[in-house]
């Protein structure tokens, strides 16, 4: 006999995605989800940002890691509630991940919680977390070709920081391209060009994402 | 490697599916995959493969075949209706140049349907 199933493959990540975005309504909060390759400088991002955000909204770091804790104890100094998550290999964080780290973490107390996602371009754009935005972040040295060959994330992100252009000067990388192939792929995804070494840009990605924390918790 | 956590999903649904309908062999699964979704057939089929003879799964799934059928992009324009291809990832309406464009088909995971046998 044939069975027509119909079910989509992701069924039982995206309805534990959809409790996670219960527990979010809750307790008003906006979830960040920071998606990019091993070394992009999604921690040093964060380091940039933490002192500066945490002025204005009370922040939660969810730090996934392939095998170790390094991340986290990295970010230790904002003081900052944060709670490791080792994915034991797994190559990204799911939503069971995400629905127990909450547990761990002051939620009455917080109004954005963050997550610093495995290093990968692949698997972290096909899990639904609940979070309200995904971010991407591609640095100069991997290259202008990132768009192209890992089209879903550059699709499933709100926002884009093309990190480490204080390196333009030494690699190639043509920027008409990456903003041509970003346009064609994602016409309303804003860039915002960052260096971390530099401190270049950092303001504008901390203006950015204020003005999404605000309007989405005004939204809820 | 994404297809590895695809291919267990596939098959915990499978699983599920064995018990619920109390199937005795399941000989073939059709999965949807969309073309967006970058799958890499050798590797689900590699994945599916091996955890379908895992200790732990089923008997009845043991034997089962991996269909997958990849499904073409298609885009739809939201102001003039027109449906397209994204050519070279260009999901821009080519008709009339309007960026407020939806992915209709070709970035879902799917599956269609299983054969099998009851007692
Ligand atoms: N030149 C340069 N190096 C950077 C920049 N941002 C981060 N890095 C370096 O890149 C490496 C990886 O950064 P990290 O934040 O750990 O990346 P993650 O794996 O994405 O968290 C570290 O050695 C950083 O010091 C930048 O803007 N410019
Ligand atoms: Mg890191
Ligand atoms: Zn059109």
């Amino acid at each position: 006999m044939i069975i027509e199933l119909n079910q989509n493959i992701m069924d039982s990540n995206n309805s534990r995605a959809d409790e996670v975005r219960k527990v979010l309504v809750e307790h008003n909060l906006v979830m960040i989800n920071i998606i990019s390759s091993p070394g992009s400088g999604k921690t040093s991002l964060l380091e940039k940002t933490l002192g500066k955000l945490g002025k204005v909204f009370s922040l939660g770091i969810i730090e996934g890691d392939v095998n170790t804790t390094r991340d986290a104890r990295r970010l230790e100094s904002f003081g900052l509630p944060i709670t490791a998550v080792n994915t034991r290999g797994a190559c990204h964080l799911n939503s069971t991940i995400i629905l127990k780290a909450l547990d761990e973490l002051p939620l009455d107390n917080l109004d954005c919680i963050i997550i610093e996602n495995v290093g990968n371009l692949v698997c972290p754009a096909e899990f639904d977390l609940g979070e309200h935005a995904k971010i991407a972040i591609s640095s100069v040295p991997e290259g202008d070709d990132k768009p192209q060959k890992y089209p879903m994330l550059f699709r499933e992100a709100k926002c884009l920081v093309l990190n480490k252009i204080d390196l333009l000067p030494y690699v190639p990388f043509d920027r008409k391209v990456f903003y041509k192939d970003i346009k064609n792929l994602n016409p309303k995804l804003p860039v915002i060009e960052t260096s971390c070494t530099t401190g270049e840009g950092v303001d504008a990605w901390i203006k950015w994402i204020k003005e999404f924390i605000t309007e989405n918790r005004a939204q809820s | 490697m994404h297809e590895f956590s695809i291919a267990q999903n596939i098959v915990e649904i499978l699983t599920q599916t064995v018990e619920d309908n109390r199937l005795i062999k399941v000989e073939l699964i059709t999965v949807e995959a969309g073309e967006l979704r970058q799958i890499v057939p050798e590797s689900l089929e590699m994945a599916f493969d091996a955890l379908k003879t895992e200790e732990d799964s089923p008997p009845a799934i043991r034997n089962c075949r991996l269909n997958l059928i990849i499904i073409p992009q298609a885009v739809s324009c939201s102001d003039c209706g027109c449906n397209f291809y994204p050519e070279d990832l260009c999901y821009i309406c080519p008709d009339c140049g309007s960026i407020n464009t939806e992915v209709k088909e070709g970035d879902k995971l799917i599956i269609k349907s299983i054969e099998g046998e009851t007692d």
